[in-house]
């Protein structure tokens, strides 16, 4: 019977304490906000636990959802803040033991002895770097960048989500893969 | 980032080189784009370009995301556990509809209640005692006596009715006669702080005589019968 109804008509019933419908809005949502989570963090248990702490925090707040928007672009929404949150947890961290950024982080894992490219998969390593650079993107390309191809979404919808024109989304994912083939021959060159 | 900023170049088709990277061209469309790359440098290097990005991220995605499980999220207990009764009240009269219907449901069973009560009340006979004498409107009021009977004669001696009160009661009083209530005489207000008891001539209070005594026990309990009526019209006799 949940499946047929709407998001919105789930969070109304979430709303008034029933578990049964906010699950089934986990269920809608679960992959899509895992993937978005691990395209913006790159890892898989932190991936997890922010999509965890994503939908908790959806729950605690869904008496304050208000219709304005979209199920989907509340659920994106708290999904990213919780991505940022955990990347600003990890700089703050890392910023107590190293000094360099992350470009330079990046730099000196890739060519210290232990990871030698000689000695690691060609195939793992390009994966690394790539995710090093989606990371290293600005948070508003990484997003865009993100939810085009971990959450296949259309441009449509990307606007619809982040309550962007679409002429927006289209310049922002322009901007992000330019940047992305940028870092990615800077990053392959210091390797080889 | 400014410096690396890319911008869409304007040759007329730039604006559909996501569209075609993505695959979210029209047919007639990405027949005419496809057209286009033939002889636009331009276009074709950005296609090169954003296609690889796209394919290395779509390369991680398929290599490391796609293997792994569902996220398997569970609620935790302390957050799908049942609301307390307290809360779980807060949550119903948050919803406005519901609180409308349930205080017009209260208010509509509050009357109900006022005049079940009230009609109750009316219906009630009244108890007749001589040591609580109550006064009821509707037996003052209404004659209890059909109108084509003679009117009943009120003022009635019974020597031996009164001489049983008499011994009754502690205190020896005096007769009392008792004639019939005046019916001009205007209603008193109840609250009216007289007593519901004659006074006797000594001070002492009288209950009011026993209701057997006469056959019109309505009149006998006639608040408006006072003593000192009677006695007026005593002494005018």
């Amino acid at each position: 019977m949940l499946r047929n109804l709407s998001d919105e008509q789930l969070v109304e019933l979430a709303v008034r304490d029933d578990p049964d419908a906010f699950g089934e809005i986990v269920r809608r949502w679960e992959r899509k906000i895992f993937a978005l989570c691990f395209g913006m963090l790159g890892r898989e248990d932190e991936a997890r636990d922010a999509a965890q702490e994503a939908f908790i925090n959806a729950y605690r707040s869904i008496s304050r959802f208000r219709g304005d928007a979209k199920v989907s672009s509340w659920l994106h929404r708290i999904a990213v803040n919780q991505c940022l949150t955990v990347k600003r947890r990890q700089k703050s961290r890392s910023e107590e033991y190293l000094s360099e950024d992350d470009e330079a982080e990046s730099r000196v894992f890739v060519a210290s002895p232990a990871g030698s490219p000689k000695n690691i998969a060609e195939k793992g390593e390009r994966l690394r770097l790539v995710r090093q650079a989606v990371g290293a993107l600005p948070q508003e390309l990484r997003e865009v960048i993100v939810m085009k191809e971990f959450e296949e979404m259309t441009f449509q919808e990307i606007a619809e989500t982040l309550e962007l024109p679409l002429s927006t989304v289209k310049s922002r994912l322009y901007t992000a893969l330019k940047q992305l083939k940028m870092k990615l021959e800077r990053l392959q060159v210091e390797v080889v | 980032m400014a410096g690396e900023k890319a911008t869409i170049r304007d040759c007329g088709f730039s604006g559909q080189i996501l569209d075609f990277v993505y695959d979210e061209l029209a047919d007639s469309a990405k027949v005419a784009f496809e057209g286009h790359l033939s002889h636009c440098s331009s276009c074709t290097e950005d296609v090169a370009d954003l296609s690889a990005s796209s394919m290395a991220v779509r390369h991680w995605r398929a290599e490391e995301f796609e293997p792994l499980g569902a996220l398997g999220f569970e609620l935790p207990r302390s957050l799908a556990a049942r609301p307390s009764l307290a809360a779980s009240i807060l949550a119903f009269f948050r919803q406005p509809l519901y609180a409308a219907t349930v205080a017009t449901l209260l208010i509509g069973a509050a009357i109900g209640l006022y005049f079940l009560l009230g009609s109750r009340t009316q219906s009630q006979p009244a108890i007749a005692t001589t040591n609580s004498p109550v006064r009821v409107e509707s037996q003052v009021r209404k004659p209890t006596v059909p109108a084509d009977e003679p009117e009943p004669r009120v003022q009635r001696d019974s020597d031996e009715q009164l001489a049983a009160t008499e011994t009754k009661s502690p205190t020896p009083i005096r007769r009392i006669r008792v004639q019939r209530v005046r019916s001009a005489r205007p209603a008193r207000n109840s609250s009216d702080p007289k007593p519901d008891h004659a006074v006797a001539s000594n001070g002492n209070a009288v209950n009011v005589v026993p209701e057997d005594l006469f056959g019109e026990v309505a009149e006998t309990r006639d608040r408006s019968l006072r003593l000192t009526d009677l006695f007026a019209e005593d002494d005018e006799d």
